[in-house]
Formats: C-alpha cells, structure tokens, sequence
C-alpha cells in the first residue's frame, strides 16, 4: 500500500514539474543519468568490486558527487529548473572547460570516487561480514535448475 | 476514416490491451509487486526490458534531438552513450546485484556499506535522480498524448498523468512486465514501419539503415543532400557537427553511460528472472531488441529533417505560403510545438539557422518521430501507429 500511494505522489509530482520541463524530454533525462553517474554508480561499483570501501568513504562519495553535479546543473540551469534563477546563465562560454550541464555527470563521478577513496583511506575498513558478502556476491551461483 | 477517428480507434485498443493485461496481473504479494514473482523468461523479459528502455525519451526524443537541435552527428552520444552504459549495467552491475537478491538499490548500499546513514543518502539521490526522469518522460507523455488528443500541452500532459497513475497504481511491476511486452511489440513496430515507408519514399531502399546511406531519386546521396541543403540554410554540415566541443561529447557520453549503468528502475528489470545466467541472456535480449530501435533513429532523423526542409522550400528560394500550409502543420500549431512568425510580412515562411531572418520559431524537438510520418504523407494507419507507439513508449 505504501509504495502505491509513493507512486501516486510520484506521478502527481512529477507530472507538476512536468508542465515546466528545463528543456526536452531526452535532455531532462539525460540529466537524470548525469546525476546518477555522479551519485550511485561509483558507490554501487566500488561496493561490488572492492572489499575495502568503507561506509563513510561512500557516503561522502555520494553527497560530494551529487552535491558537485547539482551545483553546477542549477548554476547554469536555474535553481529547481526555475527559469530566471539561474546566475551563470546557460551559456557555453561559462562552462567548465566547454561541458555542458547535462554532461557533467562524469565529472561529478570522477569527484565522487576521489572522495570515497581518500575518506576510506582515512577510515576503518569494513566489517568482516561485509567482506564475506562481497566475496558472495562475486562467486557464481550454483544454477538451481541444474 | 478520418485520421483523427482512425487514431481514435489504434491507440484505444492499446490501451485497452494494457488495461486488461494490468487488471488480470493484478499484484497479489509484495514480492510479486516488486519482481512479479521472479518467473520470467529471458527473450520475453528482454523484451519488457527493451520497452522499459524505450521509454518517451528514446522513442519520441531521440530522433528529434539527432535531427534537430544536436544536428546529426552531435546526437551520437545519446546512442552510444545509452548503449554504452547498457552494456556495462548488463556485464558489471546487475548479475551480481542478483546475486546479492534484495530488491532495491538502496537495500544494497545499506547492506554492503553496513549504515543505515549510506542507505538514507541512496535513497536521497535516487530520488532526485528519478524525479529528474520522470519530468523528462511526463514531458513525452505531454507531447503525445498532447496531439493525440489534439489539444493543448498542459492537457495532454494531465491526461497522460491520469492514464499512467491508473495502471502503475494498479498492477505494479508484474502488470508493467507483461504490459511492457505489449507495448514493445506495439512501439517497436510503430518506429520502423514509419522509417521503412520512408526510406523507399525517399530512397527505394526499404531497410531504414541501408537507406540512410543511399541515394534519392534524383542520383545524390540523401547524406550529402542533406548537408548541402543545411548549409544553404545557414546550419552546420548534418553529418560533422560536433556538439560544443570533442571533450564535451566524449563527457556526454561518459555521462550517460554511467549513470545509465546506475540507475536502479532499470537494475530491478534484472530481478523479474530466475537466475543470474538467465539476468545476463535477458539483458542481451534486451540489447538486441534496443538496437532495432536505435540503429533506425538516426535514419529516422535524417530523413524527417529533410522532409521539413523540403516541405518548407521545395526548391531552393521558393518558400511554402502560409495559407498552403499542410495540415500536419496546423494540427501541431495547435499544441504549442510548432510555431510560426511571418517576420517579414510576405505571407510565405522562411526556415533559417540565423534567429533574425528565421520565421520557423518554434519547432520542438520531441515532434520529430511522431509527426514524421504525417509530414511524408503516410496513410492514416500509419499515423495512428505512431502514435499509438509513442504513448506505448512514453508509458
């Protein structure tokens, strides 16, 4: 029941913001991939394929990318893709090094996995169950039909 | 049959198509809601997948931003960088998200980096990232449904809300897996028919692909036409224009890729099959059934370009009079997509890459693909198809 009624609200908000799009429909989704490059991606592949990877590296990865990615999208875009908010205007001159907004994304990651790295250097690693489950995740599984 | 009945009559059984399947799919278990049930066979997930994908932005976008704003060979980074990051998902993420057997992403940041705090962020970014899609595919479903209904943005777009709010409350996964299967067959054949009536149009080559290559009935390549004729007009060469700059689209499509690779609705498609070989053969289903699609976008907007164009000056310095404007342009005026200025007072329209001299103000990208086939005069059926795939897309 939960999750239908989340969906609902989804839909009804989505569909509100619907009305005033920051551009096309693939444009608009293309930004959601940059922000998901930036966000999850580096600490979904860090966890699957490395054991050391601590909790806080992760959790400064995520927010340091998806912070760095949205500043940058809201500067050039507007802040909530509220036209007229945007201070740096969408022009290519004030880009970073001649990336769009909607490209950023990869950016946004490389600052992420930076960020995971170094603080999981500073941090204790992960318990030992977590690295069992790693371990896990990464042996075939015995085909259950064979 | 008029167009509009004959609209009317294609994209309503569709629909009706996908209602029944969500009522009699109606989700009983949570984990029939999440994963319907997880017994799934492969081609036929690789198929839900591939509509999963094919969402409003491939369907309806792609080929408009190709064809238009990104001028042809800027576009390239959606193709490669979406199938890119597809692959990646597909070889690197999701066997052993399977594997691990939770549900949703966020679970699995949880999980793996034991803190509940790195479980609140993952949900955090996902919803940003999914509010993000949605308002670009709400945007697709505006523009469809917008024409469909021959009515304006805003109701196209409430209209599509309600249908989407119905069937997704409704059935939950389950009823999307097998709907999406239905809206696959329906978009998939909506997209290529259009392009392959098209390409012999223009071409007398019936594959789309090929047909991009070759040449028009009057000897030159449809190609090296098309450039010619963008030049002339002030725009850059179709097939050479880079997007801002080579460091910019190689960051484009590394951007997409990876976040493609990221983004969980499309991981969780991965679960509605029994085992991780299974996930893997699913997936390259799903690659096969997505090429289809893309390898024919880029046919599609080559040849919609050139269609505008030829359609606006049938040769060169003679413009259309806006009195003799063809119906497919007044029915798209009418939802705010398409928009004209008579600047210089002289009755005709004059289509130019210079903003002062041009009189095509507005021309959303997103209406390429849907109004394509209206544009190269199809029969009625054919545009109802489109139509009917487009919102088979969007949903």
């Amino acid at each position: 029941m939960a999750s239908r009624l989340a969906m609902a609200a989804a839909v009804l908000g989505a569909g509100y913001l619907g009305l005033n799009p920051p551009g096309f429909a693939a444009g608009t989704v293309a930004l959601a991939f940059g922000l998901a490059a930036a966000s999850l991606f580096p600490a979904l592949f860090l966890g699957i394929f490395s054991k050391r990877v601590s909790r806080e590296g992760a959790i400064a990865g995520m927010l340091a990318g998806i912070g760095v990615t949205l500043a940058y999208v809201f500067q050039h875009k507007g802040l909530m893709f509220m036209p007229g908010t945007s201070f740096l205007g969408d022009l290519p001159p004030n880009w970073f090094f001649g990336i769009e907004p909607n490209a950023f994304g990869v950016v946004g990651a490389a600052v992420n996995f930076a960020v995971t790295l170094t603080v999981t250097r500073l941090t204790p690693s992960p318990p030992e169950s977590v690295q069992q489950l790693v371990d896990d995740i990464r042996v075939p599984a015995v085909s259950h039909e064979g | 049959m008029t167009l509009t009945e004959t609209t009317y009559w294609i994209v309503g059984a569709s629909f009706l198509l996908y209602i029944l399947i969500a009522i009699r799919s109606r989700a009983g278990t949570t984990q029939e809601f999440y994963v319907a049930g997880k017994g799934i066979h492969p081609v036929a997930n690789g198929m839900a997948t591939a509509a999963d994908w094919m969402s409003a932005a491939s369907f309806i976008s792609m080929a408009g931003l190709i064809g238009l704003s990104y001028n042809g060979y800027g576009g390239s980074v959606f193709l490669m960088g979406w199938t890119g990051g597809y692959v990646i998902l597909a070889m690197l993420i999701a066997p052993y998200l399977r594997k691990y057997g939770k549900f949703t992403v966020p679970e699995f940041i949880g999980d793996r980096y034991y803190s509940d705090t790195a479980r609140v962020v993952a949900v955090i970014c996902l919803i940003i990232c999914s509010v993000t899609y949605v308002i670009g595919q709400m945007k697709g479903i505006g523009v469809a449904f917008s024409r469909f209904l021959e009515t304006d943005y805003e109701t196209g777009l409430f209209s599509g809300m309600v249908i989407v709010f119905f069937y997704a409350v409704l059935g939950g996964m389950k009823g999307i897996t097998y709907t999406q299967i239905a809206q696959f067959c329906v978009l998939i054949f909506a997209y290529t028919v259009p392009a392959i009536f098209i390409s012999l149009q223009l071409t007398g080559q019936p594959i789309p692909q090929l047909g991009l290559g070759s040449t028009l009935a009057d000897g030159s390549y449809l190609l090296e036409k098309l450039d010619r004729t963008l030049l002339d007009l002030g725009f850059q060469e179709y097939t050479t224009s880079v997007r801002g700059s080579t460091l910019n689209m190689a960051a484009f499509t590394a951007s997409l890729m990876i976040g493609t690779a990221g983004l969980p609705h499309v991981i969780i498609r991965f679960f509605t099959v029994p085992t991780v070989r299974a996930a893997r053969t699913s997936a390259g289903w799903a690659l096969v059934f997505i090429a289809i699609l893309y390898t024919t976008a880029p046919a599609v907007a080559a040849m919609a370009r050139l269609n505008i164009i030829q359609t606006l000056e049938p040769q060169p310095g003679q413009h259309l009079a806006i009195e003799e404007r063809p119906t497919w342009f007044k029915n798209w005026e009418q939802t705010g997509l398409l928009g004209i200025e008579d600047k210089n007072a002289d009755g005709r329209i004059q289509y130019s890459a210079d903003p002062e001299q041009n009189e095509l103000v507005t021309l959303d990208n997103d209406i390429l693909v849907l109004a394509n086939p209206e544009i190269a005069n199809l029969p009625n059926w054919v545009i109802a198809l489109v139509a009917a795939g487009g919102l088979a897309a969007a949903l």
